[in-house]
């Protein structure tokens, strides 16, 4: 490639302007360098980690869900006590009682959610894509970046304290509603022993109090690695840890104020998780915005930067409203004491009905609220940013399945600009249907006709995109990596997904799914199927760009087809289940004469959940073991066009780029006559390329 | 291949909010002040001396803060001198607020029109519901 | 890492990205940034707006009632403070711009001191509805409520200043989370406002004017608390920018930045004061 002269100045005058700090990539300490780290990468790959931890704890979960519908009664289906939990919790015959069922499916959901889906499309990918793919050195806020990260950690710790307190962790779904999420769990109030790290009265038992202080500390220790220069380097850091500890203590000592119950660190954690969110979703659209290499305009933005840009706008707007909504929650969630009051009241009514009584702190007539509360505007407020959140979930993976396929067919992808549009339709329709989550919820049946109507429009870019996908493949010179696999995989269970979402979408037929496991069944399609195989499909596609190593293909295609036969083994058989109409969120459906034949197939079910929980095994086999054994990855063994694999090494170096890229032509031009080869890079200028191919 | 590359360099740019800003501007911070500081006081005044309808009170106070609010946007933040990318970053909010807020008037007033028929934003609801009403031919 | 964010610019060096700065838009990325952030907080403040209109038309008389309580002077001195220190932020940054270090402190520290006693306004306030109880007592053989503010406590009782009526007892449905002090002046028909001393033992049901009183209290906290916590953080902010132009730094970009947010809270007090308090 020819070295060319940068329009713009200033591009090589980086190091005459910062001559002084030019060394300061080698003084980078292996703590500032691999774990206080401020490189996108480092963080990227940080999400990563925390996020397949917590795919382990939801996907448990999944497992103990599916044991208790396969095998809900010891008199009716006995024989079948959860394996080593029944034991351990010392539930009578080993069969788990109901209400830590609610348990598990609402921490199941929102674990994946939150911790799983989210942190791995948005955060993982989101961090590790952006500036690679611009040709950007960093992202434009690289400190606030990690704090990204490092803030989401205390709100993980936090939601798993839910689960070590004596009333358990959040019991009302994953969606909250008040006024069961204003309850308060009864055990919940039982106390320990008070210390510099416990307030008087918490609730927090010690192994929740030292894993907090722990995600606590590295919040506080990040910044403090950043922002304490007082002297000389040993200096710094007694000053960074004594900081990071009196920080600690004060965040520790001030949580577990509000967050006393199982429910209220849903909350808290949530709400505190809103701020990671914002601060990743400002850096990304900055930074996609403001640096890209030059010859990079938006439209020739590989269509991964593309759906994260759209995402990032998504978050932007959209998790503020949920923040709202939780500091209502939370602060209604909250006793105050007789001394503020003058009564033992509830501390605000946000959602709950006038004389609403909290049975469960058994205060006598105590527990009481002011009312007036709308239990509605809950609902509208949490599905204003839930139905966004959906988007978040599924729009990043759609940018990335594009990608891969544009590789792997070695096409351009179909209609690119088409897919831009498409994605910001649904993320603006998106905007616009929150309320078809509420078409039974008792609220004015006018609005669910005009939310019913908007719904359905969003058939028309999410077809637009499947056709696109459709084709690019045909006719492509298609090769079958696992990769290539989880894509096509993500494709045919997002038509399935979307297919039965239509039929939620029509208000008449909502009023007899609703609440079935055919919402289950639905969901999981998008999210499972759609989501995760993306998610999949990305990680074996920039396993080599990231960890310098390539992934065994052997195993990652058993791992596909098991998890694939498996998954659709899971949760097919639950559209049956919910037309006949069998409710969700029920722990033993046995005593309903109408479900109770329905057993057989809930085995069923959850066999091939089993399996598919296994099937993993093959995944985190690939994953250890390819880090440490797998053959080196050359720069781009996929002989993909975009800037991450042609401008620079696997894995990228600190700073990313030896140079700063130039672009001449859009992310797709596989199969082009002009070169030899069929893939031509998008720093690579070819003479009569502009002539031959203007859509890009 | 340097020459062609250089004349592809030339290539446009799509924009994104070319409008250069001044890098000083020449907004009278003062007469801003005071601007505000009357209609401060011409709201606490229609708030003491109400006038009989109560959706006048209503929209009256919204439009003087609506005034304020503008102002303080457009010369204290410099909105009037930024170019395209800060409005598109404005206004998107601004569209959500508004769809969320029709969205949540059918919720208001059709659930429960006849409580409390003295209230202010409920005559405006009250009116409104009458228009879609007519409207829809309920 | 030799240097912060805050000192240099807009990264730190060593992660100093390629120097192009978008195509074409000189805009800089810390005021992109700073313009999305405000844009996630209209959406923030949104939540809380929809919450108040729903409560508005659901409950309409005790918004009425209850916004009568607030006092209005107060009110309109804060906006008038925060305006102000929205004209002293606008000169800072002017100042900042065109590097007059001795403005730019006297402009920074005017903000800051307006911020304060925006936030010395604002807790008068509040304490001035934390110690007004509503108080509902059985005293031989008659109930009384009274409604008044606190003067006095003693180990048996306490002593409020306000209006006493008798319990109406026509049957009708009675709240104390409802009740104002306008309420109970008009039960007490036309009795004057005096002392009250209320002993522990009658008391059967005691509320202060708390976001646990009801709905309006609810919204008033919360939006006000909302909007005070980010005057905090302007306060924190701007004072680290005072400290910084103390040392000798005129930082024109933060300056710039902040300002913006400052005038972003002020501009959320401009619908909030007219929302909660007049209308």
């Amino acid at each position: 490639m020819t070295a060319i002269p940068h329009p713009l100045p200033g591009v090589h005058g980086h190091d005459e302007a910062h001559g002084a700090h030019a060394h300061g990539h080698e003084e980078l300490g292996f703590l500032k360098k691999y774990i206080f780290s401020a490189d996108h990468k480092i963080i990227g790959i940080q999400f990563l980690f925390m996020g397949l931890f917590f795919m382990i704890v939801g996907g448990l979960l999944a497992m103990l869900i599916r044991w208790q519908l396969a095998w809900p009664d010891a008199t009716l289906t006995p024989g079948h006590p959860v394996p080593i939990l029944g034991k351990l919790m010392g539930w009578s015959n080993g069969y788990m009682p109901p209400d830590f069922y609610t348990m598990v499916f609402s921490m199941h959901a929102t674990i994946m959610i939150f911790f799983v889906i989210i942190p791995l499309l948005v955060g993982t990918f989101g961090n590790y894509l952006i500036p690679l793919k611009i040709g950007a050195g960093d992202m434009a806020f690289p400190f606030l970046n990690g704090l990204a990260f490092w803030s989401a950690l205390p709100p993980g710790s936090i939601m798993l304290t839910g689960f070590m307190l004596a009333g358990g962790a959040a019991a009302a779904g994953w969606t909250s509603y008040p006024p069961l999420s204003a309850l308060s769990e009864n055990a919940g109030v039982g106390a320990f022993a008070a210390n510099f790290l416990r307030i008087e009265g918490s609730t927090w038992p010690t192994a929740a109090v030292v894993m907090n202080f722990i995600a606590m500390f590295l919040f506080c220790a990040y910044m403090c690695a950043y922002y304490v220069h007082l002297g000389p380097k040993v200096v710094n850091v007694v000053a960074s840890i004594i900081l990071s500890v009196l920080g600690a203590v004060v965040l520790e000592r001030g949580v577990q104020h509000v967050a006393w119950d199982g429910q209220s660190c849903w909350f808290l954690s949530l709400f505190w998780l809103g701020f990671s969110s914002l601060m990743g979703a400002v850096n990304y659209l900055t930074t996609i915005i403001k640096l890209r290499c030059p010859g990079m305009t938006m439209f020739r933005l590989p269509l991964s930067v593309w759906s994260l840009f759209i995402t990032s706008v998504l978050v932007l707007l959209a998790t503020p409203v949920l923040a709202s909504v939780l500091m209502m929650n939370l602060l209604e969630h909250q006793h105050i004491g007789a001394s503020i009051a003058g009564s033992n009241a509830r501390f605000a009514s946000f959602f709950t009905p006038y004389n609403w009584f909290d049975q469960g702190v058994g205060f006598t007539g105590a527990g009481q609220n002011s009312g007036g509360g709308y239990v509605l505007l809950h609902q509208h407020l949490f599905w204003f940013y839930s139905h966004p959140a959906v988007y978040i979930m599924i729009l990043p993976a759609m940018g990335m399945v594009s990608d891969i396929m544009a590789v792997f067919a070695r096409k351009p992808i179909f209609g690119y600009r088409p897919m831009v549009y498409a994605m910001a339709g649904i993320a603006f329709l998106g905007f616009i249907v929150w309320a078809h989550h509420m078409f039974q919820s008792g609220m004015n049946p006018t609005l669910g006709t005009t939310f019913a109507v908007s719904t359905i429009f969003i058939a028309v870019p999410s077809a637009i995109k499947t056709f696109n996908w459709l084709g690019t493949l045909w006719g492509g010179n298609i090769r079958f990596t696992t990769a290539m696999w989880n894509a096509i995989a993500f494709v045919a269970m997002f038509v399935i997904g979307g297919l039965s979402g239509i039929f939620m979408a029509s208000t008449a037929i909502d009023v007899h799914i609703h609440d079935t496991y055919f919402i289950v069944a639905h969901i999981h399609y998008v999210l499972f199927g759609g989501s995760m195989f993306g998610i999949w499909g990305a990680i074996y596609f920039w396993y080599p760009k990231m960890f310098g190593r390539m992934m065994n293909e052997t195993l990652g295609k058993i791992h596909f087809w098991l998890s694939f036969i498996f998954f659709n083994g899971t949760f097919f058989a639950m559209h049956i289940l919910g037309i006949s109409g069998f409710p969700r969120r029920i722990a033993s459906y046995l005593g309903y004469e109408t479900y109770a034949h329905y057993q057989p197939m809930n085995e069923f079910i959850s066999i091939c959940a089993f399996a598919l929980g296994l099937s993993q095994i093959f995944f985190v086999i690939n994953f250890i073991g390819s880090w440490f054994f797998g053959p080196k990855a050359p720069s781009n063994p996929w002989e993909a066009t975009t800037l991450e694999w042609n401008d620079t090494t696997s894995p990228p170096p600190h700073g990313n780029f030896a140079k700063v890229p130039v672009v001449h032509h859009g992310p797709y031009e596989y199969s082009n006559p002009l070169v030899e080869e069929d893939w031509l890079p998008q720093t690579r200028y070819v003479e009569g390329q502009e002539n031959f191919r203007p859509a890009h | 291949m340097t020459t062609e590359a250089q004349t592809r360099m030339h290539e446009p740019e799509e924009p994104h909010g070319t409008t250069v800003p001044a890098p000083h501007h020449h907004v009278n911070y003062y007469f801003i002040f005071f601007s505000l500081v009357i209609l401060t006081i011409a709201t606490v005044l229609v708030a003491y001396h109400r006038f009989e309808n109560e959706v006048a009170n209503l929209l009256l106070a919204l439009l003087i803060a609506s005034i304020k609010a503008t102002l303080v946007a457009m010369f204290f933040m410099h909105l009037k001198f930024e170019g395209k990318l800060i409005y598109v970053i404005f206004i998107i909010p601004l569209v959500l607020c508004v769809l969320m807020i029709v969205a949540l008037i059918p919720d208001l007033i059709f659930s429960n029109p006849d409580t409390h028929p003295h209230s202010s934003s409920l005559h405006l609801f009250n009116s409104l519901s009458h228009i879609i009403r007519g409207a829809v031919g309920d | 890492m030799s240097e912060t964010i805050l000192e240099h610019g807009y990264v730190p060096e060593e992660h100093a990205p390629d120097p192009v700065m978008g195509h074409g838009d000189p805009t800089p990325p810390g005021k992109v940034a700073i313009w999305l952030f405000l844009a996630s907080e209209v959406m923030f403040f949104i939540g809380l707006l929809a919450t108040y209109i729903i409560f508005r038309s659901g409950s309409p008389k005790i918004f009425a009632e209850h916004a009568q309580a607030l006092n209005k002077t107060l009110a309109g001195i804060n906006t008038l403070v925060l305006i102000f220190s929205s004209l002293t932020m606008a000169l800072a940054v002017d100042a900042a711009q065109k590097g007059l270090r001795g403005r730019l402190i006297a402009c920074l520290s005017l903000t800051i001191l307006c911020a304060c006693g925006f936030m010395g306004i604002k807790f008068a306030e509040y304490k001035n509805k934390l110690t007004h109880h509503t108080v509902v007592t059985h005293e031989s053989g008659k109930i009384f409520v009274y409604d008044g503010h606190l003067i006095d406590r003693a180990a048996d009782g306490f002593k409020v200043e306000g209006f006493r009526a008798e319990m109406p007892n026509d049957g009708g449905p009675f709240d104390i989370h409802w009740m104002s002090a306008k309420g109970v002046e008009e039960l007490a028909k036309g009795a004057a406002e005096k002392e009250w001393e209320i002993k522990n033992a009658t008391i059967s049901q005691d509320i202060t004017y708390g976001p646990w009183k009801n709905v309006f209290y609810a919204c008033y906290f919360t939006t006000t608390g909302v909007h005070g916590l980010h005057v905090l953080g302007g306060i924190i902010a701007l004072s680290m920018l005072l400290a910084h132009a103390l040392r000798g730094k005129v930082l024109a970009p933060h300056t710039e930045y902040i300002g913006l947010y400052w005038h972003f809270v002020d501009l959320v007090w401009i619908f909030l004061f007219p929302l909660l308090y007049l209308i």
